[in-house]
């Protein structure tokens, strides 16, 4: 589903790379805990397998896609198979969130009935059927993640990226993000999720990939964070 | 990639409504250059028909006789028939070895019927009264230099024994004022270009804002996988509003002065009377600069985008 062969990417702003050498795979379904210290190459890792950024050295393949080769105009098909949470949410302000979940479904062109249809279906998966007409600085932070998450995930995507989706909230509001992120990979849908937040990677219990100033320092299989030096396994050799 | 009606409308209105000051003022500034653009070309119709039988250096227009300029019975010196084919002959001739005459062109009845067509394409009622018959051929002459005029007129003038009736020439009033109007046509036209292309800049600059207040929200449509002319679209129809709305003002303005135009140009009946604009030009204009108008904030739109999307 993700596949990255020696992946490295520099800016022009620093002279160390962003990425070094990173190869990982990930397979259709499977949930895996991206983290690392700040700086350490997690957001680049999330911008090249959308492509918001091509990588320097080496190949990076989403889904059927071939992000080192791919031209232009094909970026929103790649993104329409993606989903985004992102730690602000990054909703749009000036529409409710019902509007906010439909807009993902106009966005791929689908007719007005099924958008109808489906938001409430959605919304009432994410628990916000009576905030649907509320506008995102009318919801708190835990309900606008939820619209956030509705709407990542409106159009059934292969694969749902989390970018510290519970940095701005509480440990309550946290629970309830890692539940639905959980319900939402068992229909399949593959998730990374890049954190900061270790309790939660502890909890549960998932793959976990490990990035340290770029360079690739653990991939587990079976998550079971613990503190302290862990070996490199490095598992899944494509 | 499907874009719904119902969406680009709605996103459209929207955003109409909260720039509402910056929509104003691109729509006016579309309205007063296109005005001026409508104007100018409304002037230059007017100068155009005025103007359409001096062209080309043709300085004076040698009249035949005709059936209705004869007079077989009238004690003073007139017509007394039609000019004869001998006649017409004869005058053509003339023209051809006098040193005078650079060069010339023979107006038959037909082409006499065919411009009154033309010219008074607005007034069936008139031109139902003209008989092709009775109109009077002609011979439209350029001298050699402008200072001939005088001489050729005379020599041809009242010849009413060959078959000549009057020699018509273009008024030293009338030239000067030709010269006098082209230069400011040629003025008005260098501003409106000015201002036509000032509320291109406008309209860029309206969008461009209403795209940095909304560049965040850009960002995620792209994140979330909307195509460039997703989000385009809207911002385009919304210039293309703009656009046309100013053009319709403008419209308006143009329709006004045609009809003061027209007013003055009866008033001051013999000089000007040839100076005239029809209902049909002014239409004309009015689709022109509809046209340019929406073009214009359609394509600021694009340009105030591109910034934005190229990201």
């Amino acid at each position: 589903m993700i596949r990255l062969e020696k992946v490295s990417k520099s800016y022009r702003t620093s002279t160390r790379p962003a990425l070094d050498q990173v190869t990982v795979d990930v397979g259709k379904g499977e949930f895996v805990f991206l983290i690392g210290p700040s700086g350490s190459g997690k957001s680049t890792f999330l911008r090249l397998l959308l492509r918001e950024d091509v990588p320097s050295k080496g190949k990076v393949y989403v889904s059927n896609f071939d992000i080192t080769r791919m031209s232009r105009r094909r970026v929103p098909r790649l993104r329409q198979t993606i989903g985004c949470v992102f730690q602000d949410f990054r909703l749009l302000p000036n529409r409710t969130a019902y509007e906010n979940v439909a807009f993902a479904l106009e966005v791929i062109g689908k007719p007005r009935s099924v958008v109808k249809q489906q938001v409430p279906q959605i919304l009432d998966l994410v628990g916000l059927t009576k905030k649907a007409g509320n506008l995102p600085n009318e919801l708190s932070g835990g309900e606008q993640q939820r619209v956030s998450i509705a709407r990542a995930f409106a159009n059934r995507p292969l694969i749902l990226l989390a970018d510290e989706p519970t940095g701005n909230l509480d440990p309550a509001n946290s629970a309830g993000i890692m539940r639905l992120l959980d319900r939402i990979n068992r229909t399949g849908t593959t998730v990374v999720m890049c954190t900061h937040d270790y309790g939660i990677v502890d909890l549960m219990r998932r793959r976990v990939v490990e990035l340290n100033r770029g360079v690739l320092i653990r991939d587990e299989a079976q998550g079971a964070y613990a503190t302290g030096p862990v070996p490199v396994v490095q598992e899944n050799q494509a | 990639m499907a874009l719904h009606i119902g969406y680009v409308t709605r996103e459209t209105a929207v955003s109409l409504k909260r720039n509402l000051l910056m929509t104003l003022a691109g729509i006016l500034t579309v309205a007063v250059s296109l005005f001026l653009f409508g104007g100018v070309l409304l002037l230059s119709r007017m100068v155009d028909h005025g103007t359409a039988r001096w062209k080309n250096g043709v300085e004076l227009e040698i009249f035949l006789c005709s059936k209705s300029t004869a007079e077989p019975d009238s004690p003073k010196p007139a017509c007394r028939a039609e000019a004869s084919e001998g006649q017409i002959a004869a005058v053509r001739t003339e023209l051809e070895q006098s040193p005078d005459v650079r060069r010339f062109r023979f107006f038959s009845k037909e082409d006499a019927f065919n411009e009154a067509k033309r010219i008074f394409a607005g007034d069936p009622e008139l031109l139902s009264n003209i008989d092709p018959e009775g109109l009077p051929v002609s011979f439209r002459v350029a001298p050699k230099k402008a200072e001939l005029t005088e001489k050729v007129a005379a020599h041809f003038n009242s010849r009413f024994n060959d078959g000549i009736d009057t020699v018509l020439t273009a008024k030293e009033q009338v030239r000067r004022l030709l010269a006098g109007i082209r230069w400011i046509r040629g003025l008005f036209f260098a501003i409106a270009g000015v201002l036509l292309a000032s509320s291109l800049f406008l309209i860029v600059n309206t969008i461009r804002l209403a795209t940095f207040a909304r560049r965040r929200e850009i960002q995620v449509m792209k994140l979330v996988g909307a195509t460039n002319w997703f989000i385009r679209v809207p911002f385009m129809c919304e210039g293309l509003i703009q656009g046309a709305i100013g053009a319709g003002l403008a419209f308006g303005g143009v329709y006004a002065l045609r009809v003061i135009l027209s007013d003055l140009v009866d008033r001051s009946k013999n000089l000007f009377s040839a100076f005239y604009v029809t209902g049909g030009d002014a239409i004309a204009i009015g689709v022109l600069i509809v046209a340019v108008g929406a073009t214009v904030g359609a394509m600021g739109s694009a340009i105030g985008l591109r910034r934005f999307l190229d990201a």
